[in-house]
């Protein structure tokens, strides 16, 4: 075919699947790097730790608890793993996010892969930095168990930004309907806050159980931070298995 | 050798669609224009037939990453390539597809330098579709073309450049265009195929002359185009109209002389008094332009028969003897 001088290269099977990998986690870095989107979800950290710092002068007892039971696991996390795939997805069902890569040949399920992990970790991150903070700002820098607090709430943060950002995932791997990210998000709001079987599904639920607060049916917090991974490995399954090879 | 082949597909305005096509231009003539754009999603490998099989080279294109880089194809809705430039965002595509190419040459070759450093996200579609042309007709290894209305909604892109590179590639891989617009279809040339009914009916013969006969075709869009048909119907230069009936507001008039059709509409108008709203022009259906083709595809084997019947004819007479 007429055009420019080229050379073909030979791919291996394992090249061509790192290659896809790695094709997905751009694309997907590439559209969540937005100077828009990082101001959003810093407004949104900021937030929890401006909760937290009324939270400790209204009742300093159990700052922290309300602090992450409310802003920043109640409402932070949530609406920010909803603007991050909101943000990658742009609208389109989450298949439709490699498109073009799959057009150029890569496999489409090692790119979804490769964009799950980078939105995993960005969840992650957001997560683990909003419950950091927060507990921070609401322990204050007196206390003695604010760093050991810090970390373990650290840790669940990142655990919930992860199953937050796969749950909104596989819902937009479903349909490509407006309302299938807000109906999640509000589903999580109305069901997760219960602790009866209807609760399972969703992070809410969860980390609630993982704060104190009433267990979902009754689960140990261990259970429920099972739980979680397994919503989180059901989640991103059912998001690569929506997608064509 | 067949290239591609489509075995009673059934995919969105495609309803058992069976076709084949080998190295050469292929165009398909459609006149829902969401035909052409499923029709070249599903031979990319983008989307897949909710029942029958397409095969590229033999391999499913919807299964097989590997064939997918050696088809190239240019959608009515181009996505945004992503990527901080434009330059990084077709590296990483032809990296993809295992092509040596520098993406700068590619848009140099076609005059698009100018966009190298351009955020994709910020291009609009027909810019998009002009670095996706621009790319799919730059591939070397591409066996597989498939291109949406190749000559509309492409910035900056002449046709005269479209046309020439298609040709050029059409000499070793397969090329498909689908167009909504027969004047499109002549020009590009080679085989030709009809959307009708959510099916392909490949013509015989290429799709040339029988349109030049048909210059004047427009469509008159009147608040009463009852009363403008009235005026119309008796007026000479007037060779045929078309109108839905009921709420329809647009009249499709047609002749050989568009001259004479224009000021015969125009006279209609102001005679009717009919409102009329706009008048553009429009491209023949395609029941005109099949009708077209089979009168002349008879009249090339009335003439062939005279001569083989006739042997001391000239071409041309076929009523005189020598």
């Amino acid at each position: 075919m007429a055009g420019l001088p080229a050379r073909n290269k030979t791919w291996f099977a394992l090249e061509d699947r790192v290659s896809s990998l790695v094709a997905g986690a751009r694309a997907a870095w590439a559209r969540a790097r937005s100077k828009a989107l990082l101001g959003v979800l810093g407004a949104g950290v900021l937030l929890a730790a401006a909760a937290a710092e009324l939270e400790r002068r209204v009742a300093s007892f159990d700052a922290v608890d309300r602090a992450l039971g409310g802003a920043a696991f109640g409402l932070v996390l949530p609406l920010g793993a909803y603007l991050l795939v909101e943000r990658l997805c742009q609208g389109e069902r989450y298949q439709n996010m490699h498109r073009t890569l799959r057009r150029s040949g890569a496999n489409g399920r090692q790119a979804a892969m490769g964009s799950l992990l980078v939105a995993g970790a960005l969840g992650m991150l957001f997560g683990g930095v909003t419950a950091t903070i927060s507990v921070l700002v609401a322990r204050g820098a007196s206390d003695p168990s604010m760093a050991r607090d810090a970390i373990l709430s650290g840790v669940v943060g990142m655990w919930g930004g992860l199953a937050y950002v796969s749950m909104f995932l596989a819902a937009s791997s479903l349909t490509s309907r407006s309302w299938a990210l807000p109906a999640c998000l509000v589903a999580d709001w109305l069901l997760g806050t219960g602790s009866s079987v209807l609760a399972v599904p969703w992070p809410r639920a969860h980390l609630r159980n993982l704060l104190g607060f009433e267990p979902v049916v009754g689960m140990a917090q261990t259970t429920s931070m099972t739980a979680l991974l397994v919503s989180f490995a059901a989640f991103t399954g059912l998001a690569v298995w929506r997608t064509d090879p | 050798m067949t290239i591609l082949s489509l075995i009673d597909v059934f995919v969105g305005p495609l309803t058992g669609v069976t076709w084949t096509a080998d190295i050469g231009m292929h165009v398909v003539l459609t006149e829902p224009a969401d035909f052409g754009a499923t029709f070249v999603e599903v031979i990319s490998g983008v989307r897949k037939p909710k029942r029958g099989q397409i095969r590229v080279q033999g391999a499913d294109p919807s299964r097989s990453p590997a064939m997918r880089r050696r088809i190239a194809t240019v959608l009515a809705d181009e996505q945004a390539p992503d990527g901080r430039s434009l330059v990084s965002a077709l590296r990483a595509e032809f990296r993809m597809r295992g092509i040596d190419l520098e993406p700068s040459d590619v848009l140099g070759a076609w005059g698009l330098e100018g966009w190298r450093d351009a955020d994709p996200s910020r291009l609009d579609n027909a810019e998009r579709r002009a670095v996706a042309l621009a790319t799919a007709l730059s591939l070397p290894s591409a066996q597989l073309v498939g291109i949406v209305e190749p000559f509309s909604d492409v910035a900056q892109l002449s046709r005269e450049q479209i046309r020439d590179h298609l040709v050029r590639a059409s000499a070793s891989a397969c090329v498909v265009c689908t167009t909504a617009v027969p004047r499109d279809a002549t020009e590009l040339g080679g085989q030709v195929a009809l959307a009708r009914e959510g099916k392909l009916v490949s013509l015989e013969a290429p799709l040339a002359e029988p349109l030049s006969a048909l210059s004047g075709y427009f469509m008159v869009t009147a608040a009463r185009p009852r009363d403008l048909l009235r005026a119309l119907v008796s007026d000479p230069a007037v060779f045929g109209i078309q109108w839905r009936g009921g709420a329809a507001d647009q009249v499709l008039v047609w002749s050989p002389h568009g001259q004479r059709l224009a000021m015969a509409i125009v006279r209609a108008a102001f005679e009717s008094r009919c409102g009329v709203r706009a008048i553009t022009p429009a491209s023949p259906s395609l029941d005109l332009v099949e009708a077209a083709h089979a009168g002349w595809a008879q009249a090339v084997r009335e003439q062939a028969w005279w001569l083989g019947s006739r042997p001391e004819t000239r071409p041309g007479l076929p009523w005189r003897t020598a």
